[in-house]
C-alpha cells in the first residue's frame, strides 16, 4: 500500500511541477478561408464535402497553409503545408479518452500517423483484397494491410473468429493505447468476453490466474484450443507425472510406461484446467 | 435469437434510436442527403464428407451455415446486407449498418451524431461449434482414448485410463451461440461545455448452448468392488447459459484547461443460467459403484459474479513535456456457490486489482527525446482462507498453493533520436519487471499437501531486458523497421517466464508511385528457462538431488507479400507466411502425487527426468488474390488461400507412446477458394454473385477432413 501512496505523490508532483510550463506547442495554428485552397485544389473539394471535416479550415490540419498560399510557386516543397500529423489532430480530438494517451501508445512508438488508418477527409477507403476476409468486418481487413504477420495465423486450424467476423481486431486490441497505459490485469483483456473462466476459483491454477498467454497464443495456432504448445508437452513443462496415478500399472515407482491414452490430452482428466470450485486436482 | 431477448434488449435498442433518429430530423434542419446500399442476397451451401450428419463437420466450427428448412448439410438460406447513410452538410448524422451471412452470423450497428448527442447501438449473433469438434477428440471416438493394458481389475489406481463412460446421452451436437448487443449515448462539449463529454453505455451478451465436459471422478466417488475404477473418466453434455449486463460511464473533461481527465466506471453482472451439474445428477450411470457422499459434488461449476471497475487518468502536455497517469481498480465477486463451498462455510469469493501507471516523455531536443515509465499492478486475494473441509489437510480437498496477492511494479527508461542518417528514428531503452507473490503454501511438517520445493512456482520474477527500434525511410516509399530485444532474469516465477529471451522483428515495406507494394518480415524469438528447480530441501523425502526444468522454445515466423496492378483494371496480391514452433522441456516423472508425502509420512518422492521431448510445427501459408474490371459493368474477382501445418508434437519417448493415438503428429491442410463477379445491371443496380469451396483435409484424423460448397447471388440497389 506504501507503494501506492508513493506513486499518487510521484504522479501529483509531475502534474504541479509542469504548471509554468509553456502551453501546448500544436496550440495556435493559423486558419485560412479554405475556399480561397479550393481555387487551385480544386480536386480536394469533394473530398472535403461531407464528414466532420467538411466545414474545418484547411490550415487547421495542413500547418503552414496560410504561408503557402501567399508563394507565387505553390508547387515548391520547402512551402507546401505539412500533412496533418498525429498532433495536429489531437488539437481536436484530444478530448477522448481513447485518446488522450496517443503519445506512449504502440502505434505512436511505431511510427504511426493518424493518417495511416483513417481518412482525413472522408472515411478511409479500405480495400479487401484478401477475399478470405468476406465474412470479417471492416476495421479487421484495414489491420491485416500492415499485420501480414497476424493475418497469416488467422489461417491456421485453431483460431479467433476474426476471418469469420465473430469479433474484429479492436475487440481485443485499443489501436490507440498501449502497454504502459492499460490499466488492466493480464487477464481481463480475455475474460471481458471468456467471464465464465475468469472465476473467482477456490482452488485456482497459476498460470491461468497470473496470464492467459502462458498457454495460450490469441491468433491462431496449429494446436487444439489456440495453445502455444500441443498436450502434453504444454503441461509437463511444470508437471511431473506421478507413476501411481498416471502409470500403466498404479504402482507406486517413477519409471512404469504411462501411455498415449494418458498422454494425448492431459484435460480430458483434468477438466477444469482454468481452476475448480471443489478439486484440488482441477478434475471438475 | 428468443423473444425474451427480442423484448428485452433489441426493442429498447431500436426505440432509443428511432428517438434519436426523430429528434435528429428535428434538429438538423438543413437539407440531407442520404447515400448507401441494400443488398438482399440468396445462399446455397453443400457440406460434404466429413464425420457424419449427426456430427460436427470441421468447417462448421466456426460460423456454421443452416438452411431455413434447419437442415445443416445444406440448403438455401437468405440474408441482407445493409449500408446506409443520412449526411448533412456537416456531418453523417445517421449511419446504419448490417451484415448478414445467415442465421448464425450476422451484426449490423447504428449511430447518430447530432450536434451535442450521439447514440450507438450495435448487435452481433455468432455461432461457434468449436465443441462439436471436442466431442470428435473425446477418447471414446480415437484410437488410443483409451487404454486397456491399465491393467484393471488389478490396478485400482490409474485403471481409469481403460475406460470412457459418455454420458450424454447420445447427444453428438455441440454449439454455442453468442449474440452481443449494446446501446450507448454521448453528450458532447457542446451540451457540457468546452473540453467535455460524458458517454453512458450498456453492453451485453447471451451465450446459449452446450459443450461436451470430461472429468475424472475421485478414486472416493467411486465405492465397491474393483471394477468400480473403470467408472471414473467420463463426459456429460454440459448445458451453457450465461448473460452478462455491463452498464459503464466514461466522463472526460478538460478542467480549467490544466489538464486532460477521463473517467471510466462499470458493473457488470455475470448470471449463469445453466442447470447444475452434480456428479449424483450421473449416479444411475455408475453402474452401481456410485458413492453417495460425493452427490452434491458440482462438476465444472461456473459462479455467477459481479465485477466493479473505475479508471482514471490524467494527461497533460506542457511545451515539450508530456505526462500521463492513472489508477484503476477492480473488485471480482463470487455470487453463487457450489453446495460444498456452502458446506464449508466458503463464503466469500473476491479478486481485487490495483493498477496504475505514471509515463513520462520530454522532447529535449526536435532529434532526441526521452521517455519514462513505471507501472504498477496488484492482485489480492480476499477469498475464504482457509475453509475447514474445502482446503485443508484432513479432508478430500487439501491446499496446493494458495496465491494471496501477486504484486508487480514494471519500469523504464528510452531516448529516441530521430533525424538520423536514412533519415531514421532509433530508440534505445531499457525495462525491468519485479512481480512479487505472496503464496500459502501447505505446512508440510504437520500436515499432508505439497510443499514449495516440490513446485516449479516461485514467488519472485525479476527480469531486465534491453532493445532497439530503429525505424528508416531511407528513400520514398521504403520504410525499414528492425527491433531487437533482449531480456535477462535472475528469478522466474514460472518455467513459461524466459530466464533469457532474444527477439529480432524486421520488416521492409516498399510502396511505389504506379501502385506496387512489396513487404517483407522476419521475426525471431528464443527464450530459454532452466532456472526453476524441484529442490531437495526436505528431509525425510528420498529426493536424490536437484532436479532442474529446462525449457527451450525457439518462434520463428517470415512472410513476403506483393500487390500490384500489372494493368490498368487489374490488382493482384500474393502473399506467403511461415512460422515455425520448435519447443523443448524435460519429461519429469514421479513415484507418487507430490502432496502425499511430508514429515507427517514416511513416504518418500523421487523426481526422475524420463526424456527430454521436443514439439516441432512448420505452417506454411500462401494466398493469392485478384480483381479485374473486364469492362464498365463486369468486375470478377477471385482469391486463393492455402495452409498447412505439419510436425510432431513430441519426440522420444513420449512420441513412442502417442504413435497408437491420432494425436503424435500434426498434418493438415486448409484450402479456400473464391470466385465473384459483380455486374452492373443499371445505374444504381448491381448484380453481385461469388462461389466459396473450403475444404479441410486431415492426415492424422481423416475423419475431420470434409468441406463446404457456397454459393452466393445479390442485387445491390444503390440509394
Amino acid at each position: 500500500m506504501k507503494s501506492i501512496y508513493a506513486f499518487a505523490l510521484a504522479v501529483s508532483m509531475a502534474l504541479l511541477s509542469g504548471m509554468t510550463f509553456a502551453q501546448d506547442v500544436v496550440a495556435g495554428l493559423d486558419s485560412k478561408d479554405m475556399v480561397k485552397c479550393y481555387g487551385c485544389h480544386d480536386d480536394k473539394e469533394d473530398q472535403h464535402a461531407k464528414g466532420s471535416h467538411a466545414n474545418t479550415n484547411c490550415a487547421t490540419c495542413h500547418a503552414g497553409a496560410a504561408e503557402h498560399s501567399k508563394v507565387a510557386k505553390a508547387k515548391d516543397p520547402v512551402k507546401r503545408p505539412q500533412k496533418p500529423d498525429a498532433a495536429a489532430c489531437l488539437t481536436c480530438h484530444k478530448n477522448d479518452a481513447k485518446r488522450m494517451n496517443w503519445k506512449f501508445a504502440d502505434h505512436h512508438k511505431a511510427g504511426l500517423e493518424c493518417r495511416d488508418c483513417h481518412g482525413l477527409h472522408t472515411p478511409k477507403d479500405i480495400k479487401r483484397l484478401d477475399l478470405s476476409l468476406w465474412r470479417g468486418d471492416k476495421n479487421t481487413a484495414l489491420c491485416a494491410t500492415c499485420h501480414q504477420d497476424v493475418l497469416a495465423r488467422f489461417n491456421m486450424k485453431s483460431h479467433h473468429p476474426v476471418k469469420e467476423g465473430g469479433l474484429t481486431c479492436t475487440s481485443c486490441h485499443d489501436q490507440h493505447g498501449g502497454k504502459q497505459t492499460d490499466l488492466d490485469t493480464k487477464t481481463a483483456q480475455c475474460t471481458q468476453c471468456h467471464q465464465a473462466i475468469r472465476g473467482p476459483k477456490t482452488f485456482e491454477h497459476p498460470p491461468a490466474a497470473e496470464d492467459c498467454s502462458n498457454c495460450h497464443t490469441p491468433h491462431g495456432s496449429p494446436n487444439r484450443k489456440l495453445l502455444n504448445v500441443a498436450q502434453p508437452m504444454l503441461c509437463l513443462q511444470c508437471h511431473a507425472l506421478p507413476g501411481n496415478r498416471h502409470g500403466q500399472t498404479g504402482s507406486v515407482n517413477n519409471t512404469q510406461r504411462i501411455t498415449g491414452a494418458v498422454l494425448r490430452e492431459c484435460t480430458a482428466c483434468h477438466g477444469q484446467v482454468h481452476g475448480s470450485n471443489i478439486d484440488q486436482h482441477l478434475r471438475h | 435469437m428468443n423473444t425474451n431477448m427480442t423484448l428485452k434488449f433489441i426493442l429498447p435498442c431500436m426505440t432509443v434510436l428511432a428517438a434519436a433518429m426523430s429528434q435528429v430530423y428535428a434538429a438538423e434542419t438543413t437539407a440531407s442527403t442520404v447515400s448507401g446500399e441494400i443488398t438482399p442476397k440468396l445462399y446455397y451451401f453443400n457440406y460434404f464428407d466429413g464425420p457424419g450428419a449427426d456430427l460436427t463437420q470441421f468447417m462448421e466450427r466456426y460460423s456454421p451455415q443452416e438452411a431455413w428448412s434447419g437442415d445443416r448439410d445444406s440448403g438455401f438460406y437468405a440474408d441482407l446486407d445493409l449500408n446506409l447513410t443520412v449526411s448533412n452538410q456537416g456531418r453523417d448524422i445517421l449511419t446504419l449498418e448490417r451484415q448478414g451471412f445467415g442465421l448464425n452470423n450476422h451484426r449490423g450497428k447504428a449511430r447518430v451524431n447530432m450536434e451535442n448527442l450521439g447514440f450507438t447501438g450495435y448487435y452481433s449473433h455468432f455461432r461457434s461449434a468449436s465443441g462439436g469438434i471436442d466431442y470428435l477428440y473425446n477418447p471414446n471416438r480415437v484410437p488410443g482414448g483409451t487404454d486397456p493394458t491399465y491393467n484393471v481389475p488389478a490396478n485400482t489406481n490409474s485403471g481409469y485410463v481403460a475406460q470412457f463412460n459418455d454420458d450424454s446421452g447420445g447427444q453428438t451436437e455441440y454449439k454455442i451461440d453468442r449474440t452481443t448487443y449494446g446501446v450507448g449515448m454521448k453528450f458532447k462539449p457542446g451540451m457540457l461545455g468546452e473540453g467535455t463529454s460524458l458517454s453512458v453505455n450498456y453492453d451485453g451478451y447471451k451465450r446459449d448452448g452446450n459443450r461436451f465436459s470430461t472429468y475424472v471422478a475421485g478414486g472416493s466417488d467411486v465405492t465397491g468392488g474393483a471394477a468400480r475404477v473403470l467408472q471414473r473418466l467420463r463426459g456429460f453434455d454440459q448445458d451453457i447459459e450465461e448473460n452478462m449486463n455491463k452498464f459503464s460511464i466514461n466522463l472526460t473533461a478538460s478542467p480549467g484547461g490544466l489538464f486532460q481527465l477521463s473517467y471510466d466506471g462499470a458493473l457488470e453482472t455475470f448470471d449463469n443460467r445453466a442447470r447444475d451439474n452434480l456428479m449424483g445428477g450421473f449416479a444411475a450411470n455408475f453402474g452401481g459403484f456410485f458413492a453417495p457422499a460425493s452427490a452434491n459434488k458440482d462438476l465444472h461449476f461456473v459462479p455467477d459474479s459481479t465485477l466493479m471497475t473505475h479508471a482514471i487518468r490524467l494527461s497533460r502536455t506542457f511545451g515539450a513535456t508530456a505526462v500521463a497517469a492513472g489508477y484503476g481498480m477492480s473488485r471480482l465477486e463470487q455470487d453463487s456457490f457450489t453446495v460444498r463451498q456452502t458446506l464449508a462455510g466458503y463464503t466469500t469469493g473476491e479478486i481485487s486489482t490495483d493498477n496504475a501507471f505514471l509515463n513520462i516523455n520530454h522532447r529535449v531536443s526536435p532529434t532526441l527525446g526521452l521517455e519514462g515509465y513505471i507501472k504498477y499492478a496488484n492482485r489480492d486475494n480476499d477469498s475464504t482462507f482457509p475453509a475447514p473441509g474445502l482446503i485443508s489437510a484432513t479432508e478430500d480437498q487439501t491446499l496446493d498453493v494458495r496465491i494471496n496477492s501477486i504484486e508487480s511494479f514494471s519500469y523504464g527508461l528510452s531516448a529516441t533520436m530521430r533525424a538520423l542518417p536514412l533519415k531514421s528514428t532509433l530508440t534505445g531503452g531499457w525495462k525491468r519487471e519485479d512481480i512479487d507473490r505472496d503464496l500459502a503454501w501447505t505446512d508440510v511438517s504437520v500436515e499432508r499437501g505439497i510443499a514449495p520445493q516440490r513446485s516449479l512456482y516461485r514467488e519472485e520474477t525479476v527480469s531486465d531486458e534491453v532493445y532497439l527500434k530503429w525505424i528508416a525511410r531511407p528513400m520514398a516509399g521504403v520504410t525499414l523497421r528492425v527491433t531487437p530485444s533482449y531480456l535477462w532474469a535472475d528469478e522466474t516465477g514460472l518455467v513459461t517466464e524466459p530466464e533469457e529471451s532474444i527477439n529480432l522483428k524486421a520488416a521492409v515495406s516498399y510502396a511505389a508511385t504506379d501502385g506496387i507494394q512489396v513487404s517483407g518480415y522476419y521475426n525471431y524469438k528464443h527464450r530459454q528457462n532452466n532456472n526453476n528447480t524441484f529442490t531437495n530441501a526436505l528431509a525425510n523425502d528420498g529426493l536424490g538431488t536437484a532436479q532442474a526444468q529446462d525449457v527451450d522454445n525457439t518462434f520463428h515466423s517470415a512472410g513476403a507479400s506483393l500487390n500490384l496492378t500489372p494493368a490498368e483494371r487489374v490488382s493482384a496480391s500474393v502473399s506467403l507466411d511461415w512460422t515455425q514452433n520448435d519447443f523443448e522441456s524435460y519429461y519429469f516423472s514421479t513415484d507418487r502425487r507430490r502432496y502425499e508425502i511430508g514429515l507427517t509420512t514416511t513416504n518418500t518422492l523421487n523426481f526422475l527426468i524420463r526424456d527430454s521431448s521436443n514439439y516441432k510445427i512448420d505452417t506454411w501459408s500462401l494466398s493469392l488474390n485478384g480483381d479485374w474490371q473486364a469492362s464498365d459493368r463486369l468486375k470478377l474477382n477471385a482469391g486463393y488461400t492455402f495452409s498447412v501445418s505439419e510436425g510432431d508434437v513430441a519426440s522420444g519417448l513420449i512420441a513412442t507412446e502417442l504413435a497408437g493415438t491420432i494425436d503424435g503428429r500434426i498434418d493438415n491442410t486448409l484450402h479456400s477458394f473464391i470466385l465473384g463477379a459483380d455486374y452492373s445491371l443499371k445505374k444504381n443496380t448491381t448484380l453481385r454473385t461469388g462461389y466459396i469451396y473450403d475444404n479441410y483435409d486431415d492426415a492424422v484424423y481423416d475423419a475431420l477432413s470434409g468441406g463446404v460448397h457456397t454459393l452466393m447471388a445479390g442485387v445491390s440497389f444503390a440509394l
